[in-house]
C-alpha cells in the first residue's frame, strides 16, 4: 500500500463515509490494475459498485500522474472542468438492467469523483433521456456513461460508434444474474463483443452479480469464449433470519389461493413494531389487495403507507422511494420493483407476503433489511396457503445448504441475431465473415454454425428463401463485395425504434380525468372493462370513463365493487431448487421430534394427507385419482418445478388423447400436475406408465406442442425481436397502420407457406429448452420412470392436489373435434346463463 | 343448424333479407342466390408484398393463395357478379410489378365475371388499376336492388338493409378459468350483416354482439350459430 499514494486518496475518501475498503474492493482493483477482466459476486448493497468503480478511477490517476511528472504541473490535471470542457473523454460504460437504477448509480458515481476532485463526468444515457442530451452526447461522450443494454446497443447502431467509444476501456455490467439468461443478456453479449472486438486488449469488462448457483457460466457469458477472467467473492458475512407468521387456528387456513389476507392483523402488528417496512408481494395485483386491506383497517395511516409497483408511474413512484428514505412514510407494499437498486436506504424490517418462489430472491429480499456489513437481515414470510408455511421452512433449509439457483444461459436465439445483424449493418456495415467470426466469439453464439449465420444472412438480405424474386426489398443490402450496409432512411429508424427484446402486451396509459399519468396496465386487461367498471390501480379505487387510442382516461371511484387486474407474468413459478427443497422438507416426516414451527403449524394437514392418501416421498411416484361433483381428477406429483409440469401435463394429455376419447383440463404447478375430465373416467397404473414413459419423448412433446398452441405463444417475443411486429407505446398513437399485425397471425402465415423458416424452428426450440426445460424433463421422467408408481384412489382432494383442482388455469387438450369441444361449450353457458335468470 | 351442404368440406347457411335469399357461406363469404352474386370483404391482396416492400420479410403467397379460393367459388356457382365491399388491396405494393401482373392474370382466367368494388379505407389503388382489372367502382355506399353494400357498418338501423365489412369480427366464448377461443364471425340482424375478413393474411378483431344480433362463427369449415349472450 506504500508504493500507492494514489490508493491513499481512495481510502481517505471511503474514511469520509465512515468506511474502510472490503479486502474484496482492494483485491478487485489490483486486478484491474493489471488488466484483467472478472466477476464480483455479493449480496446487494455491499460495495460491489465502488469495487468496480475504483479501478478505473484508480487507473486514471496513475496514468494522471505520469502525465503530470512529465509534464510538472499537477494542478492543471486535476482540475474539475466546467460544462465538461477538458472532462476526461470516455473511459467507463456502466450498463444496468434497470432504468430507475440508472439514476443511483450517476449519483453514486459522481459523489467519488466530485470528492476527490477528479475532471470526470458521469452521464446518463436511457429511453427516458431527452434527445438534446442524447444529441450532446454523441458529440462528446462523458467520462462514464450509465446506460441500459438497449440504449448501448443503439448507440452501436450509429455509424460513427467507434469514435464515439474510441477510449472506452472498461465496461462494468451492474446487475449481471438479471440478464444472464435472458435475450436482453444476450443483446449485451453480443454489444460486448462489438466492444471488445474494437478495443481489443485494452477493454476489461466487470460484472456484478448476486448470488448465482453457477457463477462461473455467469462469467463465461460475459467475457466470451476465451478469457482469463477473475471471480471475486464479495461480502458474505450477512446472517439471514427467516421468521414465518403463524395462523392462529390452522382449521380454516386455506390451502390454496395467494389472494388471501388472513393473516393480517399480525402483519399490521408487524409494520406497527417496526420503524420502516418493505412489505413484497409476488404479483401487482397482491399488492393492490393487501395495500388496500391495511388502509382499510388503519385508515390513520393513510400517508403513512404507499404502494409501489412497476406499472406505477416513475414520477409517483420516485416520490414514494424519496419519502421512505426521509422517514416519511412507515412502509411500502411493493413487487419486485423495488427487488433491485443499488442505494435504496435499508429499512428494519421485510416482510414477504406469500410464496418466497425462490431462494436467491427471498435473499434478496432480505438484504433490503440491516443493510451494514455483519448487521443480520430479518425477513418475516407472511403464507397465504398451507403449502406456502412449508415452503418457507424449505428455504430456510436451503439457504442453510447454500442451494441457490442456478441461471441458465440462452444458447444462439437467431431473433437477436437477425436484430444485431441488422444494427451492425446500420452502425457502419460489416464484412460477413468478419462479423460471423466476431459473432462467435461470444458465449451465447459459440456454437453457431455457418448454415445457421447463412439464413440469418439471407433472411435480412432477401427473407430467407420466400423472397428470392424480390432483391430490391430487402433490410440490407450488400454495397461492395461481402461488405454489408443499411441505407434507407425509414428501415433505420424503424429499425433503431425496435432495438430491444423485452416484449410485453400492449402497454395503456392510465390517465385521471384532467389530471396527471398513474401508471400503464396491459391491454388484453383493460379492453375488458367496459366504461363505468371499476378497479384497483396505483393504490386507488378508479372508475374507467373511456379508452381510446392506447389511453384510458379514469376518476376515482365512488363507490366499489372493484376488479384486480391481474397482470400477465404475474404468477411466477417457483424455483426447482426450492420445489426440490420442499420435497425434502416433506419427506423429512411429520413426527420429529424438534420441528420447524412452520412444520408443526403443517403438521395437521400434512396428516390428512398422509391419512387420505401418502405424503410423497423420494422412493415412490406419487398419483392421485379423485372422483370430483363434476368430474375426475388426476393428480401426478413430480415435485419438478411448474416449467417441467407444464411439459409433462401436455405430455401426458397427449399421450392419454391419442388412446382415449377425451377432453382434459391440464393444470400445472410446482409440485406436480393436475388432468381433469368432466366424465367418470378410472384410470389404470399401466396407462399412466404409458403417459409416463421416456421413449418417443421429443417427437410426442413436438406432436403435443403444436395442440396446446406453446409455439404460437412463444412466437410472439421472437417475431418482435426480428423486427416483424412493432411494439404500441403507452399514450402514443400507432403508427404505420398499414404495417400492424399480431405474431399469431403472422406464425400462421409463416406456417402455411414457409414451415422451413428457421425462426419457427426457434420457437419450438426456445419452448422446449427454456419452457418445458427439455433436457431437465427428460431426467425427471426417466427418474420417475424407475421408481414404483403408487395410484392411490381418494374419495377427497388431498391438500396436495386441491391447489390444483381449485387452480384449473391451464390449456386444454382434447381428441374431440374442436367444434364438439364449442358446442359442449357453448352448451355449458347456456345452462349457466339460464340458471342466472 | 347445418343446412345444406354446397360440396363436401364447406357449411353454409341461408338467410331472408327483404326478400332476397343470401347464403353464408364457412369459406367468409357470402352468395346472394337471386343475382347470383358472391359477395365478400376484406381481401387485402398484396399485404404480403407490402410488409416485404417495409423490409419485413414475410411470405407473399397470401394473394394467389386467396385468388385460387376466390376462383374456386365463381366456377362453384358459375357466378355472374364478385361485390367486394372494401380491402380488395392492403397497401400500394398491389400496383407494382411485383402482385399486378399475377392479379391481370388472374382476371384473365375469370374474364366473365363483373367485379364490383366498394371501395374501403385501404383500397388506395383502386382507381389505378381499375381498368386493367376490369374493376367497377362504386360510391362509398351503393344500392342494388334491395339491398345496400358499403364498406363501412352502417350507424343505427339501417334502410335499405346494408353488406359491410371493414371490422374483420370474430367473436370470442370463454368458460370460467378456460382460456377462451376466437372464432370470426358473421354477424346479422334485421337491417345489416358484417361479414368476416376474406382475406387469409387479415386477422380478426373481437366485436361485442348486440342482444338481438345473430352471430355465425366459423369453425372448421363449418358455421355455428352462437347465442350473442354468450360472447365476451
Amino acid at each position: 500500500m506504500e508504493r500507492d499514494p494514489l490508493r491513499k486518496r481512495l481510502h481517505a475518501w471511503f474514511q469520509t463515509q465512515g468506511w474502510t475498503p472490503f479486502p474484496f474492493q482492494e483485491e478487485t482493483w489490483d486486478h484491474y490494475l493489471s488488466g484483467r477482466s472478472g466477476l464480483i459476486h455479493a449480496p446487494t448493497g455491499l460495495g460491489k459498485t465502488y469495487a468496480a468503480w475504483g479501478g478505473p478511477l484508480l487507473q486514471w490517476m496513475e496514468q494522471g500522474r505520469e502525465c503530470n511528472d512529465s509534464r510538472g504541473s499537477k494542478g492543471d490535471c486535476l482540475a474539475t472542468p466546467r460544462n465538461g470542457r477538458g472532462a476526461e473523454p470516455i473511459r467507463v460504460l456502466w450498463i444496468t438492467p434497470l432504468r430507475a437504477l440508472a439514476a443511483d448509480t450517476v449519483f453514486s458515481l459522481q459523489q467519488v469523483v466530485e470528492d476527490l476532485g477528479l475532471p470526470w463526468t458521469v452521464g446518463l444515457r436511457t429511453g427516458d433521456t431527452s434527445s438534446s442530451v442524447k444529441q450532446r452526447q454523441r458529440k462528446r461522450m462523458p467520462s462514464a456513461l450509465v446506460t441500459t443494454p438497449e440504449s448501448l446497443s443503439l448507440l452501436l447502431s450509429y455509424p460513427d460508434w467507434r469514435r464515439m467509444f474510441k477510449t472506452v476501456e472498461c465496461v462494468v455490467v451492474d446487475e449481471w444474474h438479471e440478464l444472464m439468461g435472458t435475450k436482453r443478456g444476450v443483446q449485451t453479449e453480443l454489444a460486448l463483443t462489438r466492444l471488445r472486438a474494437f478495443r481489443g486488449d485494452k477493454l476489461r469488462i466487470w460484472g456484478l452479480s448476486a448470488t448465482l448457483g453457477n457463477l462461473g457460466v455467469a462469467m463465461d457469458c460475459l467475457l466470451g469464449k476465451q478469457h482469463d477472467g477473475v471471480m471475486v467473492r464479495g461480502v458474505y458475512n450477512k446472517k439471514i433470519n427467516i421468521e414465518t407468521l403463524i395462523p392462529e387456528e390452522m382449521d380454516n387456513f386455506p390451502w390454496s389461493g395467494h389472494l388471501g389476507i388472513r393473516l393480517l392483523p399480525q402483519v399490521i402488528a408487524c409494520i406497527e413494531k417496526a420503524g420502516t417496512t418493505l412489505v413484497f408481494t409476488n404479483t401487482r395485483s397482491q399488492t393492490e389487495v393487501w395495500f388496500q386491506a391495511i388502509l382499510a383497517e388503519r385508515p390513520d395511516w393513510a400517508g403513512l403507507i404507499a404502494a409501489h409497483h412497476g406499472s406505477i408511474e416513475k414520477e409517483i413512484r420516485d416520490a414514494v422511494e424519496r419519502d421512505l428514505d426521509s422517514g416519511k412514510i412507515k412502509a411500502v407494499v411493493c413487487t419486485s420493483s423495488l427487488d433491485l437498486g443499488v442505494d435504496f436506504t435499508p429499512v428494519d424490517q421485510v416482510i414477504q407476503i406469500g410464496s418466497p418462489k425462490g431462494i436467491a430472491r427471498l435473499m434478496q429480499r432480505a438484504g433490503r433489511s440491516g443493510h451494514q456489513p455483519g448487521a443480520t437481515s430479518q425477513i418475516v414470510g407472511v403464507p397465504t396457503n398451507a403449502l406456502e408455511l412449508i415452503e418457507f421452512a424449505a428455504a430456510r433449509d436451503a439457504m442453510k445448504r447454500g442451494a441457490i439457483e442456478a441461471r441458465e444461459p440462452i444458447r444462439r436465439p437467431l431473433d437477436v441475431l437477425v436484430q444485431h445483424i441488422v444494427s451492425c449493418a446500420l452502425g457502419g456495415g460489416f464484412d460477413d465473415t468478419a462479423l460471423y467470426e466476431e459473432v462467435r466469439r461470444s458465449f451465447a453464439y459459440a456454437d453457431l454454425t455457418r448454415e445457421e449465420w447463412n439464413w440469418a444472412m439471407d433472411f435480412n438480405r432477401q427473407g430467407g428463401k420466400v423472397l428470392r424474386a424480390y432483391p430490391e426489398y430487402s433490410r440490407i443490402r450488400m454495397s461492395e463485395a461481402d461488405h454489408y450496409v443499411l441505407d434507407d432512411r425509414n428501415l433505420a429508424q424503424r429499425h433503431r425504434l425496435s432495438i430491444g427484446t423485452i416484449t410485453s402486451d400492449s402497454e395503456v396509459l392510465v390517465r385521471l380525468q384532467g389530471g396527471r399519468a398513474l401508471g400503464s396496465v396491459e391491454e388484453s386487461f383493460i379492453s375488458r372493462l367496459r366504461p363505468g367498471d371499476t378497479f384497483n390501480f396505483a393504490g386507488r379505487k378508479l372508475e374507467l370513463i373511456r379508452l381510446r387510442s392506447m389511453t384510458a382516461t379514469v376518476k376515482v371511484a365512488k363507490r366499489h365493487k372493484g376488479v384486480v387486474p391481474s397482470w400477465q407474468g404475474g404468477r411466477s413459478p417457483l424455483s426447482t431448487e426450492l420445489a426440490e427443497a420442499v420435497r425434502l422438507k416433506l419427506e423429512q416426516g411429520i413426527e420429529r421430534a424438534d420441528p420447524d414451527p412452520e412444520m408443526e403449524a403443517a403438521k395437521e394437514i400434512l396428516r390428512i394427507q398422509n391419512r387420505w392418501s401418502q405424503l410423497p416421498h423420494s422412493d415412490y411416484f406419487l398419483v392421485e385419482h379423485t372422483r370430483v361433483r363434476n368430474g375426475t381428477h388426476i393428480c401426478i406429483f413430480t415435485f419438478a418445478g411448474r416449467l417441467v409440469n407444464e411439459g409433462l401435463a401436455a405430455l401426458a394429455a397427449f399421450r392419454l388423447s391419442q388412446t382415449v376419447t377425451i377432453s382434459l383440463r391440464l393444470t400445472p404447478n410446482d409440485y406436480g400436475f393436475s388432468l381433469m375430465t368432466n366424465k367418470p373416467f378410472e384410470i389404470e397404473v399401466t396407462q399412466l406408465r404409458e403417459m409416463m414413459k421416456s421413449a418417443d419423448l421429443l417427437d410426442d412433446l413436438m406432436a403435443c406442442m403444436n395442440t396446446a398452441e406453446l409455439a404460437k405463444r412463444q412466437f410472439r417475443e421472437i417475431a418482435r425481436v426480428a423486427g416483424l411486429v412493432m411494439q404500441g407505446y403507452p399514450g402514443r398513437q400507432k403508427t404505420n397502420r398499414q404495417l400492424q399485425t399480431s405474431s399469431s397471425l403472422l406464425f400462421e402465415v409463416f406456417e402455411r407457406y414457409d414451415p422451413e423458416n428457421l425462426l419457427l424452428t426457434q420457437a419450438k426450440r426456445e419452448i422446449l429448452e427454456r419452457q418445458l426445460e427439455l433436457t431437465r424433463l427428460r431426467k425427471v421422467i426417466q427418474h420417475l420412470e424407475q421408481l414404483p408408481l403408487v395410484l392411490v384412489k381418494t374419495e377427497r382432494l388431498t391438500p396436495l392436489a386441491f391447489p390444483l383442482w381449485a387452480d384449473q388455469i391451464g390449456h386444454n387438450i382434447t381428441s374431440e373435434s374442436r367444434t364438439d369441444r364449442i358446442q359442449a361449450m357453448l352448451a355449458k353457458l347456456e345452462q349457466t346463463a339460464e340458471e342466472a335468470d | 343448424m347445418f343446412v345444406f351442404p354446397l360440396n363436401e368440406d364447406v357449411d353454409a347457411f341461408p338467410l331472408k333479407v327483404a326478400g332476397e335469399t343470401l347464403h353464408l357461406l364457412a369459406d367468409k363469404l357470402c352468395y346472394w342466390e337471386d343475382r347470383n352474386a358472391l359477395i365478400l370483404a376484406d381481401l387485402h391482396l398484396g399485404k404480403g408484398t407490402d410488409f416485404q416492400k417495409a423490409g419485413i420479410p414475410l411470405p407473399d403467397e397470401d394473394t394467389p393463395h386467396d385468388l385460387a379460393r376466390l376462383s374456386r367459388w365463381i366456377d362453384h356457382f358459375q357466378a355472374s357478379q364478385v361485390i367486394i365491399v372494401g380491402d380488395l388491396f392492403h397497401g400500394l405494393s398491389a400496383a407494382t410489378d411485383w402482385v399486378l401482373p399475377g392479379l391481370t392474370t388472374w382476371r384473365a382466367t375469370q374474364g366473365e365475371v363483373r367485379l364490383t368494388l366498394v371501395p374501403g379505407n385501404h383500397d388506395r389503388v383502386a382507381k389505378a388499376v381499375a381498368e386493367e382489372l376490369g374493376l367497377e367502382l362504386t360510391a362509398e355506399v351503393v344500392t342494388m336492388g334491395p339491398l345496400s353494400f358499403s364498406h363501412y357498418e352502417p350507424a343505427g338501423e339501417a334502410d335499405p338493409f346494408t353488406i359491410s365489412g371493414h371490422l374483420h369480427p370474430a367473436v370470442r366464448i370463454k368458460e370460467d378459468g378456460g382460456p377462451g377461443m376466437t372464432l370470426p364471425a358473421f354477424i346479422f340482424n334485421d337491417h345489416r350483416l358484417v361479414l368476416p375478413a376474406f382475406g387469409s393474411f387479415t386477422g380478426s378483431a373481437k366485436v361485442l354482439p348486440h342482444p338481438q344480433d345473430r352471430v355465425f362463427a366459423l369453425v372448421e369449415g363449418g358455421l355455428l350459430e352462437i347465442n350473442p349472450k354468450l360472447c365476451r
